[in-house]
């Protein structure tokens, strides 16, 4: 009977913000037990909502997103209850430990002992700063797998630099060649594609670690500068560049060949469909999805390179007809076509699209603090060992298991590591009372 | 540079793939194997993938060898021509499969089965075999045989609906990252297959569907629908609005833009960096968060301040205090950029068509890791190697399908 790939597998998850912990949950889903180790003197913003205590006010003026607790209430413990961590915290061990206190980095390094990864996403001085770096960690466990995910590497001039993957995407010439095609670059908005991209590859690289020990008996080190991982994304554009010299500029909805291809307006309120024509064949479809309409017959639409010099007037025509549509219409009768299109789906769409639920894709799943909700589910299907799906923890929930059972701590340990104050499920003031 | 099938001693070492894939997702998930040390064979119509066509160039004239997305997303190849809509190609590709342990492919649901090589067959030749299916909505499902493009996978899987301009219409992301984004993840779902298979000897069909990869992505889409689980809320296009008064989007400077993002913990770090008396003063008072008058006051100070200085030095400086503001370049900025040249991203390589190019280089560092031990692919260029050496062809068997079509 096959295993998840994973099982056995222990994994300490130090990560903040969204690209460290969706590689962790990535893991935690094909088997390892992802044990997630907070502070609680170090309340990380942008991982759990943007501040520990939130007045039930404040949630409602923050608006759904920045204030995403469950029926707006940010309750008891609002760190356990805000949608942008819980989205990923699926089965996950909650340990709490103050690493910056020599006993609570004695106490992770018993944890490193009887544990194969740690994964962390943090500035890049923090890790050496903590005291526990590379050399420590290896020193500890000869076995053991390490993988940083700094922003930009652990070498260059820009290695400490610190923000968002937005900051990162700029640096490194996404940003430039993202947004409308005829607006100033000031009006591009902020996106955080890199967060996603780095945690599908540092789940990939932890396989790989893990195969290459499993032949060779050592552990390793992973160094995965988010920035250079994403830049693999756009990887044809550097090359270009390199040979050529040429300025990449964006083309908002359009595509280097395909035409037309745009985000058109449907009916009712800020509803749209996209079309993309990439053919002869595909143009034919689109003019029997229209009903075959008389200015398409238009010789000059006919080629690709007609079209492309046409995009405008077609961009007018292909709107005139859509703004009368429903999105979901538009979408069906271009596939019939064998056109691609589809409905740019919002959230409410997203629940209720026959696609996704006859696929299964939204599943429940229960937090502590949060209650009962369905969640996106597994980022792919196989025929494989049935992926973990573990209830949602509240923060240092774990505390007993982690400390006792995986580090060993004996029962005056684990009173001395109390005694000292790491072990709580709240969010502390420097002097221990609750925040 | 090695001209090696397999990288000696790299972590993903012995690990045989066919690749019957084309454009980006199925060629991106293999490339991420095969540069860290699997065997790929990549198997292409005999036309040539997609990608061949889609450029960019170096001139006006579409070579087919000089494609920048087909070399760099077939690194570490060796290529073969098959058609699998042809008898020839059929059992060509079924005495291939004898010798693989991963299959990529990414043709319609079905196509496969139809020719009598989809993965129901292929598992009776080999058992552990682990085949990866790539497409735009997954293996079924009600628009399982509907056609996708990176366009439609962001409207209909990504927080698409929100990017972009509350007056305008939505808008996509940069190039093709969510085509990427499908052949990345792939990858990593194949590689935990495989380790399955290695511990079991038993292989498994994952199935890709791009619209799922992006619904439960990270880049926000995932945390919204929880939201929207969570409160019914929905995110609108607020395009340059900022979640709080502090500076947060794309800003001008001397030389170009700079992206900037100020949550409220990192405004003394803004502070320190615009050492402005009437800025700490506004932002002194706790309530700023709260005041409407902020934002304008606060452009005033920033706006000139910018002007005065390129993006490259706002960045450093902004940088020195933490304050976190980058440089908006472009990718040819980046060619050129003393960080990226240090680390040493591009590699140099030598095409035997495209000559002497440049190619991002590892995605992450470890030990055995990476390796660029050959250019992608020309047409057809391993025919002789795998089909002649490999599989034992005759040069009369070689001739016939040749003439049929099937290579």
């Amino acid at each position: 009977m096959a295993r998840l790939p994973l099982e056995g597998v222990r994994v300490l998850d130090l990560t903040v913000v969204w690209a460290g912990p969706w590689c962790t949950m990535l893991l935690g889903d094909l088997g390892a037990e992802v044990i997630r180790l907070d502070n609680p003197y170090l309340f990380p913003s942008s991982t759990k909502g943007f501040a520990p205590r939130v007045s039930k006010e404040m949630a409602e003026a923050l608006g759904p997103i920045v204030g995403a607790f469950p029926d707006k209430d940010p309750g008891e413990r609002p760190w356990n209850r805000h949608a942008m961590f819980n989205c990923h915290a699926r089965g996950k061990r909650m340990a709490t430990v103050d690493l910056s206190k020599d006993s609570g980095r004695e106490a992770v390094l018993r944890l490193v002992e009887a544990s194969d990864v740690l994964v962390e996403n943090n500035a890049a001085r923090v890790l050496d700063k903590l005291g526990i770096g590379w050399d420590v960690l290896h020193a500890r466990n000869p076995r053991f797998i390490l993988l940083r995910m700094p922003p930009m590497g652990l070498t260059g001039p820009y290695h400490d630099f610190v923000g968002f993957g937005a900051h990162f995407e700029a640096v490194s010439g996404l940003t430039a060649v993202r947004g409308y095609r005829d607006a100033d670059p000031t009006s591009t908005t902020s996106v955080f594609h890199m967060d996603p991209a780095s945690g599908a590859t540092g789940a990939f690289a932890i396989m790989a670690a893990l195969r290459r020990r499993e032949r060779t008996g050592e552990g390793c080190f992973i160094e995965l500068p988010q920035a250079e991982n994403v830049m693999q994304q756009i990887g044809e554009l550097f090359v270009d560049a390199a040979r050529t010299g040429r300025a990449h500029e964006p083309l908002g909805n359009r595509h280097p060949t395909r035409a037309p291809q745009g985000c058109y307006p449907c009916a009712g309120e800020d509803r749209w469909a996209v079309i993309s024509v990439g053919s002869d064949q595909e143009w034919s479809g689109l003019r029997k999805a229209m009903g075959d309409p008389e200015w398409a017959a238009e010789a000059r639409f006919a080629t690709a390179e007609g079209r492309r010099d046409a995009h405008d007037e077609l961009d007018d025509r292909i709107s005139s007809w859509t703004s009368g549509v429903d999105p979901y219409d538009v979408f069906h009768r271009c596939q019939a076509e064998g056109v691609p299109a589809g409905p740019v789906m919002t959230e409410a769409d997203a629940f209720v699209d026959p696609h996704l639920r006859d696929r299964g894709f939204f599943r429940e799943n229960v937090s502590s603090d949060a209650g009962t909700h369905d969640y996106p589910s597994h980022l792919w299907h196989w025929t494989g060992p049935e992926m973990n799906w573990g209830p949602i923890a509240g923060m240092g929930q774990d505390n007993q298991y982690v400390w006792r059972e995986v580090a060993g701590l004996s029962e005056a340990e684990l009173e001395q590591l109390d005694a000292e104050g790491h072990l709580s499920l709240d969010y502390l003031a420097p002097d221990g009372t609750p925040l | 540079m090695a001209d090696a099938a397999t990288g000696p001693g790299q972590p993903l070492e012995g690990i045989r793939v066919l690749e019957l894939s084309q454009g980006i997702q199925g060629p991106y998930c293999s490339k991420l194997l095969a540069d860290f040390g699997a065997e790929v064979v990549k198997a292409e119509p005999p036309g040539g993938d997609v990608a061949r066509t889609l450029g960019p160039f170096p001139t006006e004239v579409a070579d087919p060898e000089q494609s920048a997305l087909f070399l760099h997303c077939n690194t570490n190849k060796r290529g073969i021509t098959l058609d699998p809509s042809t008898p020839g190609g059929q059992d060509l590709l079924r005495r291939l499969v004898g010798r693989a342990d991963v299959i990529v492919e990414s043709e319609a649901p079905g196509a496969l089965d139809r020719w009598g090589v989809g993965y129901e067959a292929l598992r009776s030749i080999n058992p552990a075999l682990v085949f990866t299916s790539i497409t735009p909505f997954g293996q079924d499902g009600p628009y399982a045989q509907y056609k996708g493009e990176e366009i439609v996978q962001y409207a209909m899987g990504g927080p698409m609906n929100s990017t972009g301009l509350e007056e305008r219409e939505p808008v996509k992301m940069a190039g093709s990252v969510i085509s990427y984004q499908a052949g990345n993840l792939a990858a990593t779902a194949t590689l935990a297959a495989v380790l399955v298979a290695e511990q079991s000897g038993e292989g498994s069909h994952v199935d890709v569907s791009s619209l799922e990869s992006q619904e439960g992505s990270v880049d926000r889409r995932l945390a919204f629908l929880t939201g929207y689980a969570y409160n019914g809320g929905e995110p609108k296009r607020e395009g340059t609005q900022r979640l709080t008064p502090a500076p947060m989007g794309v800003y001008p400077c001397a030389d170009g833009y700079v992206q900037i993002i100020t949550i409220p913990t990192w405004v003394p770090r803004m502070l320190a960096t615009l050492q402005n008396e009437d800025m700490e003063r506004l932002y002194g008072d706790p309530a700023w968060l709260f005041n409407p008058d902020v934002p304008d006051a606060t452009d005033e100070v920033l706006y000139p301040w910018l002007v005065e200085r390129t993006r490259n030095d706002a960045m450093i400086e902004a940088q020195a205090h933490s304050w976190p503001i980058t440089a908006v370049n472009t990718p040819a900025d980046v060619v050129d950029d003393v960080h990226f040249m240090e680390r040493g991203f591009l590699v140099d390589v030598e095409h035997p068509v495209a000559g002497a190019i440049r190619q991002p280089g590892a995605p992450f560092r470890m030990a055995d890791g990476w390796q660029l031990r050959r250019p992608a692919p020309l047409l057809g260029q391993h025919n002789d190697e795998v089909y002649r050496e490999e599989l034992g062809l005759s040069d009369a068997e070689l001739a016939d399908l040749r003439a049929a079509g099937a290579i």
